[in-house]
């Protein structure tokens, strides 16, 4: 398996996707801070905590449009590679099992996201250093709220990736990826958000501890990608490989 | 006879209700070229696809190194180098980087990707990133990329389609020089005719999904028989005389063709003209390998 991961890793080299996810959540929080300091009054006049103040405005957007993007930009990237040029039917007459090829893109692509997630928390790091936020580093908050996005995002990670890896065109992942994004956040202000997973990591983020079950964009995150994670494999493993 | 490197027993694959392959039992034997030709949408992918395992057949097995391809495909494939419709490479990455992908799944050694970029000439090219490279190039990588690590068996799908008249020169060339120089099997598909003929030793015709012919080059040029080619006016009168003699006459255009076998032209002549008829052309053709063909698939070109 350290082999599969090995070669799947040298062959994002000199891909694009891994600079992309690795500026656009500093990026995110730049413009967090921007708005913040922007209107630094109105954020702060009732004693709000500064570094709570950082976190809501940066993790909006990125939870609620750019995270779910980049996944999907993330997934079809790495299935990408594959289809571009006949790499997969290359790759797969070489003596290698499916479901070793089919895990190590799996993981890369979730590892690839994580790496995503843990920038956003350095960023966020880094700002409050960078405007001096008052009080001690809130770990809660920075670190172990966006890996509770991270962990909520596995739905999305395992349908974009399925999406990606089965279908040779990549319009079609990206459209439906990017498509279902859009309106998570309309979507997560009623009560059917249950049912659309782009949802769960801005409930994650955002939801706090007043909304009823709060565990379950966790639990149903990561009983979702469970199950699909297994079909995905039982149908890579039978699928003819045509492209 | 000698060792059998792929069988295959009534292989066949269907497409909803399209039978893309249709029952076909192929037979490489160790050390041969075995020029796998067809028109385009014969059937020839996808019955190399079933050889490596990456489309499962509907019906029938696949035996390499008389092994299952159903149940020990990672045996097989670790002694197969393949081009499935060519050409097959990761483009971001560098000749090297390529290779490098190969040598690691195999556990081949560092020296192998030195000495598989210097046999297909590309080693002054090699850290060069492959979506650069012209096709000649690409397709060079990927027999580089089927040459890496020893393997016994090549299974090349046609590897010199999209070449200029340079290229399939060179790649016919060093498919030819594979056997001797490196002791492997080719089993190698083309629509090209003459391709065939100039580089492989034995030969199946694939048409609609089904194996006409299998052999070697020299059975299948055995198939030419030659034909007296005749023109006598009138024409349908000279054919119902020459039927009428016993003979199987077919007409085609404006002239008649019968059977050599052990007819003497100069008698056939003889009769004809003392019979009263015209004879305006008189000859013996051998037919080439093309007409051999075409009788073969009943018609469909190449
Ligand atoms: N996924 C598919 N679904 C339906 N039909 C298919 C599929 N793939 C191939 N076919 C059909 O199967 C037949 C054989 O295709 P194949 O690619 O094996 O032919 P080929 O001999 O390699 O032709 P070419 O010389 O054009 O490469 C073709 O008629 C093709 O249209
Ligand atoms: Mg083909």
């Amino acid at each position: 398996m350290k082999k599969m991961l090995e070669v799947e890793l040298l062959k994002l080299k000199n891909s694009w996707v891994l600079l992309v996810a690795t500026l656009a959540p500093g990026f995110m929080v730049f413009q967090g801070v921007a708005n913040f300091l922007r209107y630094y009054e109105l954020f702060t006049s009732r004693g709000q905590n500064v570094w709570h103040q950082i976190y809501l405005q940066s993790s909006i957007f990125y939870v609620s449009a750019m995270l779910p993007v980049l996944i999907t930009l993330i997934m079809v990237s790495i299935a990408r590679i594959e289809y571009k040029s006949g790499g997969l039917r290359y790759f797969l007459t070489l003596p290698v099992k499916r479901s070793g090829v089919y895990a190590a893109k799996l993981i890369v692509g979730c590892m690839v996201c994580l790496f995503n997630v843990l920038v956003f928390s350095l960023s966020l790091l880094v700002a409050g250093k960078v405007i001096n936020a008052p009080g001690s580093i809130p770990y809660d908050i920075i670190l172990t709220k966006p890996l509770m996005v991270y962990i909520a995002s596995l739905p999305v990670m395992i349908i974009t990736f399925l999406l990606s890896i089965n279908i040779s065109q990549m319009g079609i992942p990206l459209g439906i990826g990017i498509g279902f994004a859009l309106p998570s956040l309309l979507v997560a202000n009623t009560r059917y958000w249950v049912f659309y997973p782009w949802t769960y990591p801005i409930m994650a983020a955002l939801g706090g501890d007043f909304f009823e079950k709060a565990y379950f964009p966790f639990a149903a995150g990561f009983l979702i990608f469970v199950l699909l994670a297994f079909a995905g494999l039982r149908w890579f493993m039978e699928k003819d490989v045509l492209d | 006879m000698s060792e059998l490197v792929v069988e295959t027993q009534d292989l066949t694959k269907k497409y909803g209700n399209f039978t893309a392959v249709d029952g076909i039992d192929l037979q490489v034997r160790k050390g041969e070229i075995y020029g796998f030709l067809g028109p385009n949408g014969a059937g020839k992918s996808t019955t190399i696809r079933m050889l490596l395992g990456l489309v499962k057949p509907t019906r029938g097995d696949a035996r390499i190194f008389g092994l299952s391809i159903r149940q020990s495909p990672m045996e097989i494939l670790k002694r197969v180098g393949a081009i499935v419709e060519s050409p097959s490479y990761y483009g971001n990455l560098t000749a090297v980087e390529n290779l490098e992908i190969t040598r690691r799944i195999l556990g081949a050694d560092k020296k192998e990707i030195d000495r598989v970029l210097e046999i297909v000439n590309l080693s002054q090219w090699k850290n060069k990133k492959v979506k650069n490279f012209s096709l000649g190039m690409k397709q060079r990588l990927a027999i580089a990329q089927a040459l890496l690590g020893n393997r016994e068996l090549l299974i090349l799908d046609e590897p010199t389609n999209g070449l200029d008249p340079a290229g399939i020169h060179e790649i016919r060339q060093l498919i030819k020089n594979l056997p001797g120089m490196l002791g492997v099997t080719v089993l190698m598909s083309s629509h090209i005719l003459s391709e065939v003929e100039l580089t492989a030793t034995s030969v199946g015709i694939i048409s609609r999904g089904r194996l006409l012919f299998q052999g070697t080059l020299e059975e299948l040029r055995r198939k030419s028989e030659t034909e007296i080619c005749i023109e006598a006016h009138p024409q349908d009168k000279a054919l119902k005389f020459l039927e009428s003699k016993g003979l199987k006459v077919k007409a085609r255009g404006n002239r008649l063709f019968i059977k050599k076998n052990s007819l003497d032209a100069a008698a056939l002549n003889r009769a004809l003209v003392m019979e009263g008829f015209d004879v305006t052309h008189l000859s013996t053709e051998r037919k080439n390998l093309e007409d051999i063909f075409l009788e073969i698939t009943g018609g469909d070109a190449l």
